[in-house]
C-alpha cells in the first residue's frame, strides 16, 4: 500500500468528466484500486470514490464490488502504521509533514494523561494491596491460634513454637534492636527531623591553667546533616521493621494453616536448605540490593530532600543549622522573569541546542565518515579508521584542555593565522559569546566523531546488499538509497543510543568545563543569585559552580539536579515512546 | 515464604548497618587529660607543603609543652581553602590558609576560632599594621597574617617597552601595539579586567577617587556599603579603562607563561607569585614596575595596587586544649623564622615586621617602595559585577558608561548578607 502523490484521474467522458485526486491506491484480491476524493475537496469518506483501471480507463467501482472495496479499504486505512486518516491521506507531502508534527505536538497532553493515568492506576492498586495487607492482617489476628496473637507483640513467637528456631530467633532479633535504635537514637533522630536541630554549637571560655590563658571550646550540639542523613536512616529502618512485621504475621498464619492440614512445617534445616538451593539467588542479590538502598536510593531521597531545605555555606548544618524552606527554591529558579529564572531558562534552552548538535552532527558526521571509508573503492581502509581512532587512544581531557589552550587569544592557531596575514588581530574563540558555542560544537564533532564511526562501521556492513541492489534496479539514485535505505536501518538499530548519547549530552561536563569552563562571561546574568555562568555554560556545569564555586549553595544544586532530572526523563520517555526501534520491532528482524 | 529467611537477614543486616552508623560519630579529640598527641590536618599553598611539614616537626621537638601534633600537610590553594573547609565543616583542615578577601565568609560561618589574648598580642606585635588590619573584622583579630605582598605590579619585555614609557598606560599600549619582532611576530598586554578581572579593573575606579568600602558585622555579615562607582569618577575610571580593553593587543590574562605564549606578551599584569616565571621567561630582559598612569581628558590618573595579605586559620575546637596548642603551632608557623623561611623558598614577603627587613627582590620592592590600598574585604558576588561592569563597558558607547554604573549600583543592596 503506498500513497499517490497529486495526480488527477479523470472518470467518464465528454462533458461530464469528474475529476478525482487519488487519496490511496491498495490492492484487493490481486488487483488495483484507488480511493479517491473530487478535486478541491478533502477529508469526509461520504465524499470517497474507489476507481479502477479497465482497459486503460479509469471506472468507478459500484453495487457489491464498491462495498467491499470500501471494506478493504477502511480496514488497510485503520491497519496502516502512519495511522492514516483521510484527510492525512489526501494531503501533499509538505502538508503530511505538518499534519505529522501538530498531531505529535497535540499528542503529547494525551500521552502525558496517559502516563499519570497509569500512575494513577498503580497508587490505586497499592493502595489495594495495602487494604488487603490490613484486611488479612486482622483475619489472621481474628482467626489464628494464640500463638500467632502473640507473635503481633512478640516477633517470630509462632515461628518458635513451630519448632522454626531460626525464623523465629531472627524475628525476635530484628524487633530487639529496632526497639533498642529507636529507643536510644532513631527517635531522637525523628524527633529533629522536622526542625533539623534547634541549638548549632555552645561556646565557653575554659580556662587552661598549665598556659594561664582562657580558651575557647566550641562544643557542636546538633548537626542538621546528620539529622537529615539518620532521620531518613531511620525511616528505611521503619519501612523495614513494619515489612518484617508483616511477614511475621503472614509465616504465623501460613503455619497455623499447615499445621491445621496435618502437614509438617518447614525445619530450620529445611530452611538453610533452601537458601543455598533454590533460593541461591536470592542469597546472592541480597547483599548487592542492601548496596543499592544504602548507596544508591538513599542518597538520592537525601540530595531530593536537600531541595527543600536552605543547605548552603552560610548554612552548612554543622555551624550554622539549615532548616525546611517548602518549595522557596523551586520558586526562586522558577518565578518567571526574576535573575535566576531567565538563568536558568536560557541555560536550559542552550543545553538542549548544545545536546541537539552535539548529538546529531557526531551522528550523521560519523556515520558519513563510515560510509566515506566503507565505500568499495576506498584504499588502505584499515589506515583511515587506524588514523581516526588514534584520537581516542588520547585520553579526552588532555586534548581539550590542549585544543582550549590552542585556541586562546594567545594560541597557536591565533599566532598562525596572524602570522600569515589572513588576520590582524586574534579571534576571541573563547570571549566571544556565539564563537564560544560554535567552537564547543565543532570541538566535540572532531572529538566525538572518531566513536560514531567505528559504532556505525559495523551496523552498515550489516545491512543487506540486496536491498541497495534492489533499489539501484528500482532507479534509486545514491541519495534516496541513503534515506529509504541507510538512515532507516541506522536509526532502527541506533535509536537507543542516539537517546542515551543525547541524554548524556546534557550532561557533558568534559567538554564544556575543560573548554571554556562555561565562559565567556554572560554579560546579562553576571552573579545572578550569586551564582556565576556564562554564555557556553549548561545545566550541568552550572550545578558544578554552584557547588564549588564562591557561594556554595547545595539547595539550588540539589533543585537544578531535580530540574535535570525531570527533563532528561521526559525527553527520554517521548522519544523513546516514539523511535522506531521500539515501535517497530519487526521492521528490520 | 521461602523468602523469609532471605527477608529476615537483609534485614538484619539492615538493622546492624543502622545501628553502626546512628551510634558512630564519637569524638577522638584529646580532652586535656595529659596526653599532647594530636592528629591534625594542615592545608597550605603550593610549593609550601614540605617547608610547613618540616616546621611542624621542629615545632614538635622544641615547643615547651610537649605537645606533638601528627600533622598531614595537604596543598590546597589559599583562593579554594575556604570553599572547601565550608563544603567540610566537620572534617576540614585543623589550620587552612587563605586570602585576606575570604576572612568575612570564614567569620560568617562560623570557621574560625576565636583567637586568645596571647594569640593576639602575638599578632599585633609582630606583624605590620596593614597585615593585622587584614586579619581583623572590625576591631577582632581573627587569623594569623602569613604575608604583606599580595598585591600587583608590572612585568614588562624592556625589549619592547622602553624605560621612559614605563609610566604611562597609553605609551605602553601603543608601543605593544607597534612592535613586530624579527619574525614578524605582535606582542600583548596581559592584564586581567572583563574576565576575572575585578581585582585589577577596581583600581582604575580608585585611581579616580572612587571609593567603595564595606561595612562588616561581627558575625562576619555585610551590612551596608560607601560605593561612589556610580559617579562622574566612575564614568572617567571606565573610560580610563576602554583603551586597553579595545586594544587588538590586550588579553584577560596575568599569567607570567605568556611571556612564553605562541604570541608572547610584552606586559603582564600580575604579582609576586609569578616573578620566578617571570623572571625565567625573559631573563635579563625582564623589567618590574609600579602600575603606570592612565590619561582621560588630559589628565592623569596614577594606578595604585592594593596590597593585602596571605592568612593562616585555626578552626574551632571541641577540644580547649587542642584549640589552644593550635593556635600556638600557628604563631609558631607565622613568627619572624618561619617567615624568613616561607621567604627564602618561595619569595613571600614577609608580614613580620622583622623577617620583612631582610627581604628584598626586585618585585618585594616595588610593592615596598610605591604607595599601596589596603585591601577591603567585599562580598564574593562583587568581583563578579565588577567583571559584568567593564565587560558591558567594551561593548557599549561612552554615553551608556552613566547608565552601567547605574545598573551596577543597583546589584549592590542584594549583595548585603
Amino acid at each position: 500500500m503506498k500513497d499517490k502523490k497529486q495526480k488527477i484521474i479523470e472518470l467518464g467522458g465528454g462533458e461530464e468528466v469528474l475529476r478525482l485526486a487519488p487519496v490511496m491506491t491498495f490492492t484487493y484480491s490481486g488487483k488495483k484500486y484507488v480511493a479517491c476524493t473530487p478535486e478541491g475537496q478533502t477529508g469526509d469518506e461520504a465524499d470517497l470514490l474507489i476507481c479502477y483501471k479497465d482497459k486503460g480507463e479509469y471506472v468507478q467501482a459500484k453495487g457489491e464490488l464498491a462495498e467491499e472495496l470500501f471494506s478493504a479499504f477502511r480496514s488497510r486505512v485503520k491497519n496502516s502504521s502512519s495511522s492514516a486518516s483521510l484527510e492525512y491521506l489526501s494531503l501533499n507531502r509538505l502538508g503530511k509533514i505538518g499534519y505529522k508534527t501538530v498531531k505529535f505536538f497535540k499528542g503529547i497532553p494525551r500521552w502525558f494523561a496517559e502516563k499519570f493515568k497509569k500512575l494513577g492506576r498503580a497508587i490505586a492498586s497499592f493502595g489495594v494491596k495495602i487494604a488487603e495487607n490490613v484486611k488479612d492482617i486482622g483475619t489472621t489476628f481474628k482467626n489464628g491460634s494464640w500463638k500467632t496473637r502473640v507473635s503481633y507483640l512478640v516477633m517470630g513467637f509462632g515461628n518458635l513454637s513451630h519448632g522454626q528456631w531460626l525464623r523465629g530467633i531472627l524475628f525476635l532479633l530484628f524487633e530487639i534492636i529496632f526497639i533498642v535504635y529507636m529507643a536510644l537514637w532513631g527517635g531522637s533522630w525523628l524527633s529533629q527531623l522536622g526542625s533539623l536541630g534547634t541549638v548549632a554549637t555552645e561556646k565557653a571560655d575554659v580556662w587552661i591553667p598549665e598556659l594561664e590563658e582562657f580558651q575557647e571550646q566550641v562544643i557542636h550540639v546538633d548537626n542538621s546533616f546528620k539529622i537529615l542523613l539518620y532521620s531518613l536512616i531511620t525511616l528505611f529502618f521503619i519501612v523495614a521493621f513494619i515489612y518484617t512485621w508483616r511477614l511475621n504475621v503472614k509465616q504465623c498464619r501460613i503455619c497455623d494453616e499447615i499445621t491445621a492440614s496435618g502437614k509438617k512445617v518447614k525445619s530450620t534445616k529445611d530452611d538453610l536448605k533452601s537458601v543455598l538451593d533454590d533460593q541461591f539467588h536470592k542469597t546472592l542479590l541480597s547483599l548487592p540490593v542492601f548496596g543499592i538502598v544504602m548507596f544508591t536510593i538513599l542518597p538520592i531521597i537525601f540530595m531530593i530532600l536537600v531541595a527543600f531545605t536552605n543547605y548552603d555555606s552560610n548554612h552548612n548544618g554543622y555551624s550554622n543549622l539549615f532548616h525546611w524552606v517548602g518549595l522557596d527554591n523551586f520558586n526562586s529558579i522558577l518565578d518567571f522573569g526574576s535573575g535566576l529564572s531567565v538563568a536558568f531558562g536560557e541555560i536550559l534552552a542552550w543545553t538542549l541546542i548544545w545536546a541537539f548538535f552535539a548529538t546529531f552532527s557526531n551522528y550523521f558526521l560519523g556515520m558519513f565518515v563510515a560510509m566515506m571509508i566503507n565505500k568499495k573503492g576506498i584504499k588502505i581502509k584499515k589506515f583511515w579508521r587506524t588514523v581516526l581512532v588514534m584520537t581516542i587512544a588520547i585520553p579526552q581531557f588532555i586534548s581539550l584542555l590542549y585544543v582550549s589552550n590552542l585556541f586562546e587569544e594567545n594560541g597557536i592557531i591565533n599566532a598562525t593565522l596572524v602570522k600569515w596575514g589572513w588576520i590582524n588581530s586574534p579571534i576571541p574563540f573563547w570571549e566571544n559569546g556565539t564563537l564560544a558555542k560554535v567552537m564547543v560544537i565543532l570541538i566535540n564533532i572532531w572529538v566525538g566523531i572518531p566513536y560514531l564511526m567505528l559504532i556505525t562501521t559495523g551496523i552498515l556492513m550489516n545491512i543487506p546488499e540486496d536491498l541497495y541492489e534492489s533499489a539501484k534496479i528500482d532507479g534509486a539514485n545514491g541519495f534516496q538509497q541513503f534515506l529509504k535505505i541507510t538512515l532507516p536501518y541506522m536509526l532502527f538499530v541506533t535509536g537507543p543510543y542516539l537517546l542515551t548519547s543525547f541524554v548524556s549530552n546534557i550532561n557533558n561536563f568534559n567538554v564544556i568545563y575543560l573548554l571554556t569552563q562555561g565562559g565567556p562571561q554572560h554579560p546579562a546574568w553576571g552573579s545572578v543569585g550569586g551564582f556565576v555562568a556564562g554564555d557556553t555554560t549548561i545545566l550541568i556545569t552550572w550545578l558544578f559552580g554552584i557547588t564549588t564555586g564562591v557561594k556554595a549553595d547545595y539547595k539550588m544544586a540539589s533543585v537544578i539536579g531535580i530540574l535535570i532530572f525531570i527533563v532528561v526523563s521526559v525527553l527520554s520517555l517521548i522519544v523513546f515512546s516514539i523511535m522506531p526501534s521500539t515501535k517497530r520491532e519487526d521492521d528490520f528482524s | 515464604m521461602k523468602k523469609t529467611i532471605l527477608s529476615l537477614s537483609l534485614a538484619f543486616v539492615l538493622a546492624l548497618s543502622v545501628m553502626g552508623v546512628a551510634c558512630g560519630g564519637g569524638n577522638s579529640d584529646s580532652t586535656g587529660d595529659g596526653n599532647r598527641t594530636y592528629d591534625i590536618t594542615v592545608w597550605v599553598g603550593e610549593r609550601t607543603d614540605a617547608l610547613t611539614r618540616n616546621q611542624i616537626d621542629r615545632f614538635n621537638k622544641t615547643n615547651e609543652w610537649g605537645v606533638t601534633f601528627n600533622a598531614t600537610v595537604e596543598v590546597v590553594s589559599e583562593s579554594k581553602a575556604m570553599g572547601n573547609a565550608e563544603s567540610t565543616p566537620a572534617t576540614c583542615a585543623d589550620i587552612f590558609c587563605v586570602a585576606q578577601d575570604q576572612l568575612a565568609r570564614g567569620v560568617r560561618t562560623e570557621l574560625l576560632a576565636k583567637l586568645n589574648s596571647a594569640s593576639v598580642d602575638f599578632i599585633k606585635s609582630n606583624n605590620d599594621a596593614a597585615s593585622v588590619e587584614a586579619a581583623s573584622i572590625g576591631e577582632t583579630v581573627r587569623a594569623f597574617p602569613m604575608t604583606s605582598d599580595n598585591g600587583i605590579f608590572m612585568y614588562y619585555d624592556k625589549r619592547v617597552i622602553p624605560e621612559e614609557d614605563i609610566g604611562s598606560l597609553e605609551k605602553i599600549i601603543e608601543d605593544v601595539e607597534n612592535y613586530r619582532d624579527d619574525q614578524n611576530r605582535r606582542r600583548y598586554f596581559s592584564m586581567p579586567l572583563a574576565d576575572e578581572g575585578g581585582w585589577y579593573s577596581v583600581l582604575f575606579f580608585f585611581a579616580t577617587g572612587c571609593d567603595c568600602e564595606w561595612t562588616i558585622d561581627e558575625n562576619g555579615h555585610f551590612i551596608d556599603y560607601n560605593d561612589t562607582l556610580n559617579s562622574d569618577n566612575g564614568v572617567i575610571a571606565l573610560r580610563g579603562m576602554q583603551r586597553l580593553l579595545r586594544s587588538t593587543q590586550h588579553i584577560d590574562s596575568s599569567k607570567a607563561s605568556d611571556f612564553n605564549a605562541a604570541t608572547p606578551s610584552a606586559v603582564v599584569i600580575s604579582g609576586i607569585w609569578d616573578y620566578r616565571t617571570a623572571q625565567e621567561a625573559l631573563g635579563d630582559n625582564l623589567g618590574v614596575a609600579p602600575l603606570p598612569s592612565f590619561t582621560v581628558d588630559g589628565q592623569s590618573y596614577k594606578l595604585v595596587t592594593y596590597l593585602g595579605s596571605k592568612l593562616m586559620c585555626v578552626k574551632p575546637q571541641q577540644d580547649a586544649y587542642k584549640a589552644l596548642y593550635l593556635q600556638k603551632l600557628a604563631m609558631f608557623l607565622t613568627d619572624e623564622e618561619c617567615q624568613t623561611e616561607r621567604y627564602r623558598e618561595v619569595g613571600w614577603g614577609p608580614s613580620n615586621k622583622e623577617a620583612a627587613k631582610g627581604a628584598s627582590s626586585p618585585a618585594l620592592d616595588v610593592l615596598k617602595n610605591n604607595e599601596t590600598v589596603p585591601q577591603g574585604q567585599y562580598p564574593e558576588e562583587w568581583w563578579t559585577e565588577l567583571d559584568v561592569l567593564v565587560g558591558s563597558s567594551k561593548t557599549s558607547n561612552e554615553s551608556m558608561f552613566s547608565t552601567l554604573l547605574q545598573e551596577y549600583e543597583a546589584k549592590l543592596a542584594d549583595m548585603r548578607s
